[in-house]
C-alpha cells in the first residue's frame, strides 16, 4: 500500500517536474502575449504593490529627511553664509557704483573748474568725534602740497579751510562750524553779508548784516564775496530759505541752506591755487 | 481559514518583496521573504505540504514576472519539499533549525533556479549568480531571528496550518 502510494507521489512529482520545465522553455524568451493567469495575478497585485510603494516613498522621504537632517542643517548654513557673502558684495558693487558716480561728477567739475581752480582731490577719512566742532580729515597732507587755510569745496560748493597739516592728512573746519563765518554774497543783488552757522542747532546758516531794504529773496543762492583773505570769490554757499529782521531793527538777516550736504562727504576737492576768481 | 491567511500572508510577502524591500537591498539583492515563507511552511508541515506550497508561492511569482514561468515554481516546490523532511526529525522550536534549513535552502534554491534558468535558455553570468548566491544567503538567514518567531507563534496559535507532531 506504502509501495503504491509512494509510487503515486513519484509518479505525480515526475509529471510537475516535466509539466514544469516544459513550461519554463515554453515562456523563456520574448514571448507574443502573456496569458490570462499572469495577467489577473498582475492585476491584482498591482494596486497592492502601487498602495505599498506609495507607502514606502512617502515614509521614505520622510525618513531620508530625518536622516538627512544633519546634512540639511550644515547645507543650510552655509548657504546662509553664502547669501550673506552674496549680499555684502552686492552692497559693496552698489557703493562703488555710487563712488563711479560721484566720482564722475567731480571730475566733470574738476574739468569745469581748472581755468579757475588748482585742484587736489581728496578723500574724507574721519569726521569729528565730537559734537563741538564741525571737521574733517582729509587723505592729503603737505607731502601733497597741502599747506593751512587752503579751500575746500566740492561741486556742489564751499566745504570749509584747511586748519591743520600733517604730512599725509589734513583738518579741515567745515563753514558749518561756528568759528568759521564767511564773507558772502548774494548772486543776484551781489548784496555782501557775514555767512555764519545759527545757533540754534538746526544745522542752517544765517546771512547777518543784510540791509534792511536789500532785496533777498528765498531760494536766492549765496556765493563767497572774495572778501577777506581766505576764500575766494564765487563759491555756492547756500539758499536763502527764510528772512527776518535783526532785533536792532536797521538790519536783517536771512537763513541759508547749505548749498553741500554735508552728511554724506566723501570726495572733496582742496584748492591748491586760484588761477583766476570767479565772477571777476 | 488558515489557509487563507496563508495565501493571503505570500501576497503580502510578495508585495513587500518586490516594493518595500527593494529599498533595502544589498548590491542589488532582496531579501527573498517568499522563499524564507515556503521553508517555514516545509518545516511546519512537512514534504507534501511543503512542496505544494512552494508550487503555488513560486508560480505566484512567476505569473507576476510573466517570463520563465516554472522557474520559480519548480525550484520553490524543490526547497519547500526538502525543508518538509525536517518536519517531525528535527526540534521546530529550535532556531538553529530555521536557520541551518534556510541557509541551506536559499543555497539550493539558487542552484536549482540557476540551472533551470540556464536550461530556459536564460543569460546568467557565473560571477553574478555566486554573487547573488553569496548576498542572498547570509541575508535570508540573518532575518530568520526576526521571522521564524513571528511565523512559529502565530502557527502554534491557530493561525497558519501546522502539522501535529505523529499526525
Amino acid at each position: 500500500m506504502a509501495r503504491t502510494r509512494f509510487r503515486s507521489t513519484l509518479l505525480v512529482i515526475g509529471l510537475g517536474v516535466a509539466a514544469g520545465l516544459g513550461l519554463l522553455r515554453i515562456t523563456s524568451g520574448d514571448r507574443g502575449d502573456t496569458t490570462w493567469a499572469e495577467r489577473s495575478i498582475q492585476a491584482i497585485l498591482a494596486p497592492l504593490q502601487a498602495s505599498v510603494s506609495f507607502v514606502t516613498r512617502e515614509t521614505g522621504s520622510i525618513g531620508q529627511a530625518v536622516v538627512n537632517y544633519k546634512q540639511v542643517q550644515e547645507e543650510n548654513e552655509k548657504l546662509l553664509r553664502e547669501n550673506g557673502d552674496l549680499q555684502r558684495e552686492k552692497g559693496l558693487l552698489r557703493q562703488y557704483q555710487l563712488e563711479n558716480l560721484r566720482l564722475k561728477e567731480l571730475l566733470q567739475f574738476k574739468e569745469e573748474k581748472q581755468g579757475n581752480y588748482q585742484l587736489l582731490s581728496a578723500r574724507v577719512i574721519a569726521r569729528d568725534p565730537n559734537t563741538w566742532f564741525h571737521s574733517l580729515t582729509l587723505d592729503r597732507g603737505s607731502a601733497d602740497g597741502i599747506t593751512k587755510d587752503m579751500v575746500v569745496i566740492n561741486n556742489d560748493g564751499l566745504i570749509g579751510h584747511v586748519t591743520s597739516v600733517t604730512s599725509h592728512s589734513c583738518q579741515v573746519l567745515l563753514i558749518i562750524d561756528r568759528e568759521g563765518p564767511v564773507p558772502g554774497m548774494l548772486q543776484t543783488s551781489r548784496e555782501p553779508g557775514i555767512v555764519e552757522t545759527k545757533a540754534d542747532g538746526s544745522g542752517l546758516l544765517q546771512m547777518v548784516h543784510l540791509r534792511r531794504d536789500s532785496a533777498v529773496q528765498e531760494g536766492q543762492l549765496v556765493l563767497t564775496s572774495g572778501l577777506g583773505t581766505l576764500y575766494p570769490k564765487g563759491l555756492p554757499v547756500g539758499y536763502v530759505v527764510g528772512i527776518e529782521p535783526e532785533p536792532n531793527g536797521l538790519t536783517k538777516r536771512a537763513s541759508l541752506r547749505t548749498a553741500v550736504d554735508f552728511q554724506r562727504l566723501e570726495e572733496v576737492f582742496i584748492i591748491q591755487k586760484v588761477i583766476h576768481q570767479e565772477g571777476d | 481559514m488558515r489557509f487563507v491567511i496563508l495565501a493571503l500572508l505570500t501576497v503580502i510577502n510578495v508585495v513587500l518583496q518586490t516594493t518595500l524591500l527593494n529599498h533595502l537591498s544589498i548590491g542589488g539583492v532582496v531579501l527573498h521573504l517568499v522563499l524564507i515563507q515556503v521553508i517555514f511552511v516545509g518545516i511546519m508541515n512537512g514534504s507534501r505540504f511543503g512542496g505544494l506550497f512552494g508550487v503555488l508561492a513560486g508560480l505566484l511569482l512567476d505569473l507576476m514576472a510573466g517570463r520563465y514561468i516554472g522557474l520559480n515554481g519548480l525550484s520553490m516546490a524543490a526547497i519547500g519539499f526538502a525543508a518538509g523532511l525536517i518536519e517531525g526529525r528535527l526540534y521546530k522550536d529550535n532556531l538553529i533549525v530555521p536557520l541551518g534549513s534556510v541557509l541551506v535552502g536559499t543555497l539550493l534554491f539558487n542552484g536549482l533556479a540557476f540551472l533551470l534558468g540556464t536550461f530556459a535558455g536564460l543569460r546568467l553570468t557565473v560571477v553574478n549568480f555566486f554573487m547573488t548566491l553569496l548576498i542572498q544567503t547570509l541575508y535570508n538567514t540573518a532575518a530568520v531571528p526576526l521571522l521564524y518567531g513571528l511565523f512559529y507563534r502565530a502557527a502554534d496559535q491557530g493561525w497558519l496550518p501546522k502539522e501535529e507532531v505523529g499526525s
